[in-house]
């Protein structure tokens, strides 16, 4: 009993010493307790509040303090000895452990998702920018597949990924900008102009060109092939993706400059214009023009009495007699009783004194009119779940295994001779190669002769993949020159070239 | 008011009347085109009606005159005949038979003299010829695409009757290019004497040179400048040269500022 009496003492004068020196001990007061176990006794909600801040303690009171503090902290609940973070020593004594890779169960989704997403993330920019059609390469491994130019696949540190996904496969660095870094404009092919000296950029008036894409360049509307100018000649094919592509050759330049001449003749007997004859030939005198306006032949009389009005009150005043805009509209004559679906308006002997109008009124206020709008069967809309599902099996179906460079056509044109005078025949060989891995078909190539070069009928040959296959539709252009379409009859495989030739005379 | 106060109080009145009279002529200088009127088509200030020789003038002025470079030009006859060429000096610095090779120097004005011309007879034509540009062709290929200068039997008549033909010889536009070559068209191009001709040339490609077939003819009393500007002229001749052995040198000549140099041709 004294032990408890000297416990409660010893408490009550550190609460009051750390009432004086501003010390936050928290004391319960409950009921005594033993002395030997305090802080066990304790419940749990005090523990938390066990840990006070002290600010400052005289040298009894905080040796106390931290003696029952310490005490607390011991004989609270033990924390998770995995918690418990080690020494740096005893950190570097600690056995490296590496943990088992996780086996997962294969997901069979997991695969079509991914390249879903890939594949989404490639293709929308096909859709959005044309001009990124040729920045997109093939990555060439043990399972590839298209992917941007602009992505770099990290390696993968597990190469035995479940579900057979292969390595790099869908690991990439942060995209870059999608359009195509400005390259250098000659490596082109389109760009390129076959010419024998440069004057041909400075004096291009001198030259006969053929080849290229100019002006507007060679787009589709409404399925139909646009922007073939003169002198245009582009190669059209399909690429493994069924997807219609445009590949214009490189321009040829040949010197043959033309010239024309235009006269006039001037004198009397001949070609002589005449607008009017010489008895009507204007005498532009002072006199003849002058114009004699006298000041009162214009003077116009404008006197106020004349154009004014008068807008006195009097004058403009209309009297309308209260009966002429006098509406009786009571509020009988306007009221419609609906009661319920019956729609049964209710019209008191007394309302029959208003107009016709009014009773017109009335009956448009038929409930069952109303009520006609509001058709269930309108309201009801089904949900779009159905739609959701489809959306995705439709990109996981757009995964597809690419196993090498799609399929690209390159062309280039050449000329016998670059210099020509009228009527000399010049033999032009179109050259075209597939540069990718898989088929192109449905290729034409579209040559739009400038009115300058007439085609020489029958001297067209079509070699494509080591066979003769094709065929030429001539027909007659704007500007009164031909146009030459040669259709391969077959596709042209990954890897291989064919050529055309024809021969065209110099006009 | 003594006469000096007089005398300040007139000059500034005058001075006064000055500026007004000022401001009411700039006025009336204004052009009258309101500002949202779009401008007019190109100017062309030369025309067929310009003085001859205007056009290479300002040439040379505008785009330098190069002497080093000489263009080929090809002047057919009618028919054939004999074509004189002068060139600031009322004695010829060449004579060909057409059609007559000759290559001459861009800016400057020449004088032809046509004559002995089989579909006409006692025809003679002095026509002008004002080369304002030139070609720039391959190393090895300039003589291959002479500037035509042709004459027509329809300019022999027209110069009978006393018209005067203004042709201007330009470089087709290949994009813009006929099938036919529209410099042996059946039916010239023609605009009438109201249009600018050369206009309408520098509408279908670039002119190169511009052709004045009249009746002028030369007098005892003609200057050196109605044979043109002095401009370098080189003639080859070829038919009158064909009789000649094959071992006779080459004739060259000069007179004033030009050079002939009359080649046989082998």
């Amino acid at each position: 009993m004294k032990t408890k009496r000297t416990h409660i003492l010893t408490l009550l004068a550190a609460a009051g010493l750390s009432g004086m020196t501003g010390c936050t001990l928290l004391v319960p007061t409950y009921e005594p307790l033993p002395e030997e176990n305090l802080a066990e006794e304790l419940p749990n909600e005090y523990q938390a509040e066990f840990a006070p801040v002290v600010d400052s303690l005289d040298e009894v009171s905080a040796e106390q303090a931290v003696a029952s503090v310490q005490q607390a902290v011991e004989q609270a609940q033990p924390a998770d000895p995995q918690d418990v973070l080690p020494s740096f020593e005893e950190f570097e004594e600690l056995p490296v452990q590496v943990a088992e890779p996780l086996i997962e169960e294969p997901n069979p989704f997991a695969q079509m998702e991914q390249e879903a997403e890939v594949t989404a993330s490639a293709q929308m920019p096909l859709e959005e920018n044309p001009f990124a059609t040729a920045d997109f390469e093939v990555e060439e491994g043990a399972s590839s597949r298209v992917v941007p130019a602009s992505f770099t696949p990290e390696p993968t540190v597990n190469p035995a990924a479940p579900n057979g996904i292969p390595s790099g496969a869908t690991n990439f660095h942060h995209p870059e900008p999608r359009l195509p870094t400005p390259q250098n404009p000659a490596s082109d092919p389109a760009e390129l102009t076959v010419a024998l000296t440069p004057t041909a950029q400075t004096h291009p008036d001198e030259y006969i060109f053929d080849g290229g894409d100019r002006n507007y360049p060679v787009h589709y509307q409404g399925g139909e092939m646009h922007g073939i100018e003169t002198e245009d000649t582009v190669a059209e094919f399909e690429d493994d993706d069924g997807k219609r592509q445009v590949q214009p050759t490189n321009r040829v330049a040949i010197y043959a400059p033309r010239f024309g001449s235009v006269e006039t003749v001037s004198g009397i007997q001949t070609d002589v214009k005449l607008d009017k004859p010489v008895g009507g030939s204007n005498t532009t005198t002072t006199n003849a023009l002058a114009e004699v306006r006298s000041p009162v032949t214009n003077t116009r009389d404008t006197l106020a009495a004349g154009v004014g009005s008068r807008s006195s009150a009097n004058a403009v005043e209309t009297t309308l007699t209260p009966q002429a805009s006098r509406r009786t509209d009571g509020i009988i004559q306007t009221q419609s009783r609906s009661r319920g679906q019956e729609a049964q308006t209710s019209v008191s002997p007394g309302n029959l004194e208003t107009t016709a109008l009014q009773q017109l009124n009335i009956h448009i206020r038929e409930p069952s009119t109303a009520s006609a709008r509001l058709a269930p069967g309108k309201e009801a809309s089904t949900s779009q779940a159905t739609q959701t599902y489809s959306t995705y099996r439709a990109a996981a179906t757009l995964g597809r295994e690419v196993g090498g460079r799609k399929g690209k056509l390159h062309i280039t044109k050449e000329a016998s001779s670059l210099v020509a005078k009228a009527g000399d025949v010049i033999t032009f060989t179109i050259r075209f190669a597939n540069t990718g891995d898989y088929n192109v078909s449905r290729i034409r190539i579209v040559d739009n002769l400038t009115g300058r070069l007439e085609y020489v009928d029958g001297t067209a040959d079509i070699e494509a993949g080591g066979n003769l296959g094709g065929d030429l539709t001539v027909e007659q252009n704007k500007a009164g020159g031909e146009k030459l379409t040669f259709t391969l009859n077959q596709p042209l495989q990954g890897g291989q070239s064919g050529t055309i030739t024809f021969r065209a005379q110099v006009r | 008011m003594t006469n000096e106060h007089q005398q300040s109080g007139h000059s500034w009145v005058a001075v006064m009347l000055l500026a007004a009279a000022c401001c009411c002529s700039a006025q009336a200088q204004q052009p009258a085109r309101p500002p949202s009127q779009s401008p007019p088509d190109r100017y062309f200030p030369l025309s067929q009606h310009s003085p001859a020789g205007q056009h290479a003038h300002w040439r040379n002025i505008l785009q330098g005159h190069d002497p080093s470079w000489l263009q080929p030009l090809k002047i057919e006859a009618p028919g054939g005949g004999r074509v004189d060429i002068f060139s600031g000096s009322r004695v010829a610095v060449g004579t060909a038979v057409s059609p007559a090779r000759v290559r001459a120097n861009v800016g400057h004005l020449y004088r032809l003299r046509i004559s002995d011309m089989p579909k006409h007879p006692g025809v003679e034509l002095f026509p002008t010829i004002e080369l304002i540009d030139r070609l720039h062709p391959p190393e090895g290929h300039a003589d291959t695409f002479p500037i035509p200068i042709i004459f027509t039997d329809a300019d022999i008549e027209a110069v009978t009757r006393g018209d005067l033909v203004t042709r201007v010889v330009y470089l087709e536009q290949p994009q813009l290019a006929q099938v036919h070559d529209p410099l042996r068209r059946t039916i010239p191009q023609r605009v009438t004497p109201n249009e600018n001709v050369l206009q309408e040339a520098d509408r279908l490609g670039r002119p190169m040179a511009i052709i004045r077939i009249g009746g002028r003819r030369p007098s005892t009393h003609s200057a050196d400048s109605f044979f043109g500007t002095g401009g370098t002229i080189q003639v080859a001749a070829r038919a009158e040269s064909a009789a000649r052995p094959a071992s006779s040198p080459s004739l060259i000549r000069q007179t004033g500022a030009a050079v002939v140099r009359m080649n046989r041709r082998k």
